[in-house]
């Protein structure tokens, strides 16, 4: 079954108002047994109070990612685990209510303490493996992880099942021994004494394997999954590094020595903690990729502020303590309170214009000279780059040279230009933009520089700078010199465009030829052959004399052998059974007037556009008789099928000798043809294993390429 | 009295040959076409008891003219004719109503009677 997106919307809605309703009961009942019990302190009903807004970040930021995305299994990632969260909270709520609040009045506390044992094990890996593991697109970093995902799946399962049945004492407050496992099996105590520390053991190993997924995916990652990566480790490396310094902070040698009040350490205690809510909150914004493009910012910020703060410190310390001590000053001196502020003051900025340089260094990269980008440029653009591996090309240099700048590369189609690429990767679709008659360029950036040749406006590279950088001198010249190469570039790739529809109009009339040469054939020798031999056989059948019966019949025969021979030349140059009923037919028919035996298996529900028909069945009729002539081939088989979009067409023969497109012209002049209706084709032979042929050719963009041919 | 036909296809020589062998087995052929629209035309005219029916024709198929005729209950029954083989047009033979496909290779008059005497002529619409 598939749910329409609203109802997943409202499905997402539901679980989020049904898991409000539950934390209002868990707060409700925490309450009242605070209120009510000699146990529960205030300070713990605080806690869980934290908990529960903690917990509740997860599916707040998961609902609103799954009524923008419904099928991004993030957005329901988060909300599973709010729900986990929930059912655990709400059993320790209901144990301590049945067991020690209102012991009586309610039935099954045991139980639900029994439950409450195993439930933490789906929180902890949904947060600790899950989502590590399936962030940012709700999919594994590649089929190599299915494992991982396999092993987790089977710890939440049996993790929180083997902790229920396990016999022995349980944690509960109230009783300082724990009470006794009422679910426990005692027979079972042997296995799940093994079992026990080896699941709860993958525990952990499958957080570091997930980590390492992250790494990883990281490493491979480009353009905008690049960046929400760095949002979740960014938050990862917070919270981190947030719960170190609590923790070093917490041990009581270092306290006394730092002499932290409890004040102080209460503060610090809870903003390690809310620090966590950065993690739903850089889901949230890497997943909705709202104002995905501020990481680096934020980065930079932190650190520069950061660095300025030790520095300054360091400024005091060093000069008001070290200088202090060294002079013999006891206490505070106001003269080197004085001159370490004087120091920072002068040092300050030179300081930050450092500090900010190494930052960028380090957030955006390693930047190259202009004159590094103009060499990597001219050599990418003398290099064999298809049209569509150049503007991205050109765009990602440029950023690089700009120290991680936005950049966008417009192109002009007419009176239009249009945004062809972008780099990062992943913005946000912009309109095409009107040129007016002045040739103005009406596009926002930092700096927008358009591209000419030979005065013509081509198109426009437009820079915007990372938040609170200009575009340097330097820089500017720079941007002004690729624009001019990109000139010859964009001029170029509109030769290239123009070469290739031409190529396809010359294919799709050499088509329209074929067919005509057939029609010719059929419709004028043919015929008149097909009526002189109808009248023969008249003749024949009609004639008394033994001696003119005989020659009328031979002539008859003859007559249609000639008929035959013709027919067959026609369905060589192109076969009617194409035209009629597409490529699977005309394929059997193929198979069966070939001389070798020829398995065919085409899966194609709709024909397919005329072009790649043609084109399809000319590799396949010339491989075949290829395969029958030279290859020695015992089977052919022909497979065809469509695959996200394409339709590949895979020959292969058990053929002892292998076919080699160099030597071959025929495949030559199929590899120039396949070209045409812009699809690849790759020739795998090797000498003892037969030759395998794969053809792979794009619907759309053929049918695009026809509808132009017949427009 | 005999079977009427009326032939139709674009090219002349072979309509010749047709008639001739059409009056030689007993049929009246009553008249002839050159294409589709003509081919509908004499059928409303002269209501022939069978037509010879090229599937090639210069303005559409014969698949699309048997069609037609059948619907219009303008005639008996068809044979399609055609110098392609019946495998390059797979099902459109059989869903056209006609009552045969002949190649023109093979066009006798005894392929011309097996195909009328073929019980499934009996369904046609009289």
């Amino acid at each position: 079954m598939r749910l329409s997106d609203r109802s997943l919307r409202r499905l997402a809605w539901s679980a989020f108002v049904l898991f409000l309703l539950v934390v209002a009961v868990d707060i409700a009942l925490s309450a009242a047994a605070s209120a009510d019990s000699t146990f529960a302190t205030a300070g713990a009903t605080a806690g869980f109070l934290g908990f529960m807004l903690l917990i509740a970040s997860f599916p707040a930021v998961g609902v609103v990612i799954v009524l923008n995305q419904p099928r991004n299994r993030i957005g329901w990632l988060l909300l599973a685990i709010g729900a986990a969260w929930t059912a655990s909270g709400l059993l320790d709520i209901y144990a301590t209510w049945a067991l020690a609040v209102q012991p009586d009045t309610a039935p099954g506390g045991y139980v639900a303490l029994a439950v409450l044992n195993g439930s933490w094990v789906p929180g902890v890996a949904l947060m600790g493996i899950w989502l590590i593991l399936l962030f940012p697109d709700g999919r594994l970093p590649s089929p190599r992880w299915r494992w991982l995902s396999r092993v987790t799946v089977m710890v939440m399962v049996l993790g929180p099942l083997a902790l229920t049945l396990a016999p022995g004492r349980i944690d509960f407050e109230p009783e300082p021994d724990g009470i006794e496992n009422p679910l426990g099996v005692e027979s079972l105590a042997p296995l799940l004494d093994i079992l026990v520390p080896i699941l709860l053991g993958l525990l952990p190993c499958c957080m570091v394997a997930a980590a390492v997924s992250l790494v990883l995916r990281f490493r491979r990652a480009r353009g905008a999954e690049r960046l929400q990566l760095k949002w979740l480790t960014t938050a990862g490396a917070f919270v981190a590094v947030s719960f170190v310094v609590g923790m070093t902070l917490s041990v009581p040698a270092v306290r006394d020595g730092l002499s932290i009040s409890d004040t102080a350490m209460d503060l610090i205690d809870t903003v390690s903690f809310l620090s966590f809510l950065l993690v739903p909150v850089a889901v949230g914004v890497a997943v909705s990729r709202h104002g995905l493009y501020g990481i680096d910012a934020v980065i930079s910020r932190a650190l520069v502020v950061g660095a300025l703060g030790v520095f300054i410190t360091g400024v005091y310390v060093a000069i008001v303590v070290g200088v202090g001590a060294l002079i013999g000053q006891q206490g505070p001196s106001v003269a080197l309170s004085v001159v370490a502020t004087a120091v920072v003051a002068v040092a300050f900025q030179p300081v930050r214009e450092r500090v900010q340089r190494w930052v960028n260094r380090w957030v955006y990269g390693e930047r190259a000279t202009p004159y590094e980008v103009l060499a990597d440029f001219a050599s990418r653009v003398t290099g064999r780059y298809t049209t569509a591996e150049l503007l991205p090309r050109l765009a990602e240099t440029v950023s690089e040279g700009l120290g991680g700048a936005r950049v966008e590369v417009w192109v002009r189609t007419g009176d239009d230009l249009v945004r062809e690429v972008s780099w990062p990767a992943g913005m946000e679709p912009a309109e095409p933009v009107h040129v007016g008659a002045n040739a103005s360029l009406p596009l926002a950036g930092d700096r927008v520089v358009a591209v000419r040749h030979r005065e013509e406006l081509l198109g426009a590279l437009v820079v915007t700078k990372p938040a609170g950088e200009t575009v340097t001198p330097p820089e500017e010249a720079m941007l002004e010199q690729v624009a001019t190469q990109a000139g010859l570039v964009l001029r170029n790739l509109r030769l290239i465009d123009d070469l290739k529809s031409s190529r396809v109009r010359l294919v799709a009339s050499q088509d329209t030829e074929r067919r005509r040469l057939e029609r010719n054939l059929h419709d004028g020798a043919q015929q008149s052959l097909v009526s002189v031999a109808l009248l023969t056989r008249m003749a024949a059948a009609r004639a008394s004399d033994p001696e003119v019966k005989k020659s009328l019949s031979d002539a008859g025969e003859q007559l249609q052998a000639a008929i035959d021979e013709l027919r067959e030349l026609a369905r060589g140059i192109h076969p009617v059974v194409l035209t009629e009923r597409g490529l699977g037919p005309a394929l059997n028919s193929l198979a069966e007037r070939a001389q070798v035996p020829v398995l065919v298996e085409a899966d194609l529900r709709d024909r397919l556009p005329e072009a790649v028909e043609a084109t399809l069945y000319l590799v396949a009729a010339e491989t075949i008789r290829n395969a029958a002539r030279h290859a020695g081939a015992g089977t052919v088989r022909v497979r065809v099928v469509l695959e996200d979009g394409d339709v590949r067409l895979e020959v292969v023969d058990d053929g002892a000798e292998g076919a080699d497109p160099s030597v071959s012209t025929g495949l030559h002049g199929l590899g120039d043809r396949v070209a045409a209706v812009d699809g690849v084709i790759e020739v795998d032979s090797s000498v003892g294993e037969g030759t395998r042929i794969m053809c792979r050719v794009p619907v759309a963009t053929a049918r695009s390429a026809v509808l132009e041919e017949i427009s | 009295m005999s079977t009427t036909a009326l032939i139709v296809d674009d090219h002349a020589m072979f309509r010749a040959s047709t008639r001739l062998l059409l009056d030689l087995e007993g049929f009246d052929v009553v008249g002839e076409a050159a294409d589709g629209a003509s081919a509908v035309a004499e059928a409303e005219r002269l209501r022939p008891d069978v037509v010879v029916l090229d599937v090639q024709l210069p303005d559409t198929t014969g698949f699309e003219i048997a069609r037609v005729l059948l619907e219009r209950r303008l005639v008996g029954r068809i044979v399609l004719v055609s110098s392609r083989h019946a495998s390059d047009y797979g099902e459109q033979v059989g869903e056209s109503g006609a009552v045969g496909f002949i190649s023109k290779d093979e066009l006798s008059g005894e392929a011309l009677h097996t195909v009328l005497d073929n019980p499934r002529s009996d369904d046609a619409p009289q």
